[in-house]
């Protein structure tokens, strides 16, 4: 005989499993926003720690400064924004974990106003190499930190550079005279016109730099930052930093001013060619304009030399 | 009231229950979490205000050329008439102080400089907190003598507070 009754569901059970289905809904989607955010405050945090590491390093006298590489807990992704909005551009870092396979949501960018990052827009390991360096137009502007991770090798370069990176003992920069004897996977670095199988191209004569296609010029310590940044953020660091050069300019022409007036007129010479630099330096819409702007600041550099008292950015 | 509508009742007032309980957990662990996050963000900041205080002197705005931990002072008094620069560091609170030799304590201007004592370069909001501190030597031109004269001084940091 045929059991015509079927499955039989109570109210108390349907109410039950309705309830007991909207509980468990709410608990993993409350667990799961929990865990992002909590993924995004460490995220975040791990960046803001980045960057107070980086203080220090960019702290130093007139002199280049490399420290040890930075390591990581866990392979890394550090994204490297940089915006030339507002009176001094803006500079911000995210950073997202490796986490088993999973990327983690990047954190919320750590932004500041007065460090200039020059490194590709994403790097990705578990070790950062550093060195910072002054760079002057033609007073002090700001100490540029330069990170890279991948391996750079440079091919030939000038006795300046090959000096200077032996005597920082930088990492993961290697330098020979024939781009075959480069390790595998590196970024070679040849001056211009030497070898087609360079991925970075030095033109000492003409200040340039090209790299992934784009040329992009330079003026001092500059070189290091066209090397080492994507073209388009190393475009954007150094319209920051002509912006805050622009404002030096106009501090040091104030300052100019209070000293004249106390000394008859001592420094007063330098006020307008710290004008015309300000307003040069200011309206820079391509590293290309470096080179004027550089022949002036020299002609600026010789006369506040010859002054003998009253210097305002000279010893 | 039948058996079965109490035990339905029985039910909801054991579910209202435990969601009210897990509701209550869930906002104790985030007051805590929130205050020990504000307690990070509060150390990151005095951490940064220490990195401000230490690395001012190298600053180009304050820096004095040739001295290592020498601030120019000429500069810093233009600097304070230069509204470009808010917000330009991520602090509260940054003032300048002539420590020796004494003098009378009043807010430098260009007007009354060098015959001052305090520079406030930034002084947002009254609840600054304890500010970091280092001494410093100031230096600056000085006509009377026609060369450099240098001086004994206190910076003060304080990073932003958080509310």
């Amino acid at each position: 005989m045929k059991n015509k009754k079927g499955l039989e569901f109570s109210f108390g059970w349907l109410f039950a499993l309705v309830v007991g289905a909207a509980i468990l809904f709410l608990a993993i989607y409350a667990a799961v926003k929990f865990i992002s955010s909590e993924q995004t405050v460490q995220e975040t945090e791990a960046a803001k720690q980045l960057e107070t590491i980086l203080t220090p390093i960019e702290t130093g006298g007139e002199e280049a400064k490399a420290v040890a590489p930075i390591v990581f807990p866990a392979v890394t992704r550090v994204y490297n924004n940089c915006s030339t909005d507002g009176n001094f551009g803006e500079q911000s870092i995210r950073v997202s974990t490796l986490f088993g396979n999973k990327w983690q949501e990047q954190g919320l960018p750590i932004t500041s106003y007065d460090k200039y990052i020059f490194s590709p827009d994403l790097m990705q390991a578990k070790e950062l190499y550093v060195f910072s360096k002054p760079f002057e137009m033609p007073f002090k502007v700001a100490n540029l930190l330069f990170i890279w991770s991948d391996k750079y090798c440079f091919v030939n370069p000038t006795p300046e550079i090959e000096n200077e990176i032996t005597d920082l003992n930088l990492k993961n920069i290697n330098i020979t005279d024939n781009p075959n004897l480069c390790p595998k996977g590196s970024n070679k670095v040849c001056n211009a016109g030497d070898y087609a199988i360079c991925n970075i191209t030095v033109d000492s004569g003409a200040h340039s730099v090209t790299k992934n296609g784009r040329t992009v010029y330079y003026e001092g310590s500059l070189i290091y930052g066209a090397i080492f940044s994507e073209p388009d953020v190393y475009e954007c660091q150094v319209k920051r930093l002509m912006k805050r050069t622009s404002e030096l300019a106009l501090l040091y022409n104030a300052k100019s001013g209070l000293i004249a007036a106390e000394s008859e007129g001592c420094s007063s010479n330098l006020q307008g060619d710290l004008g015309v630099l300000a307003m040069q330096v200011a309206g820079l819409t391509s590293t290309s304009e470096l080179v004027a702007i550089n022949f002036l600041a020299e002609g600026l550099s010789e006369k506040e030399g010859q002054m003998k008292n009253c210097k305002l950015w000279g010893n | 009231m039948k058996k079965g509508q109490t035990k339905i009742q029985e039910m909801a007032f054991v579910l209202i229950a435990i969601i009210v309980f897990f509701a209550m957990v869930a906002l104790v662990y985030f007051s805590i979490r929130l205050s020990s996050l504000r307690e990070d963000v509060t150390t990151q900041r005095e951490q940064a205000a220490r990195e401000t205080v230490r690395k001012l002197s190298d600053i180009p705005e304050f820096s004095w050329a040739g001295c290592s931990n020498c601030i120019d002072l000429d500069k810093v008094v233009m600097l304070k008439e230069r509204t470009t620069y808010n917000n330009f560091w991520n602090l509260d609170y940054l003032a300048i102080e002539k420590i020796y030799p004494n003098r009378t304590a009043r807010e430098c201007t260009p007007s009354n400089y060098p015959d001052c004592t305090t520079i406030k370069l930034i002084n947002k909001t009254a609840n600054y907190g304890i500010p970091v501190s280092a001494f410093v030597a100031l230096c600056g031109f000085d006509a009377t003598y026609n060369d450099v004269k240098c001086e004994l001084g206190k910076i003060y940091a304080s990073a932003k507070t958080i509310t």
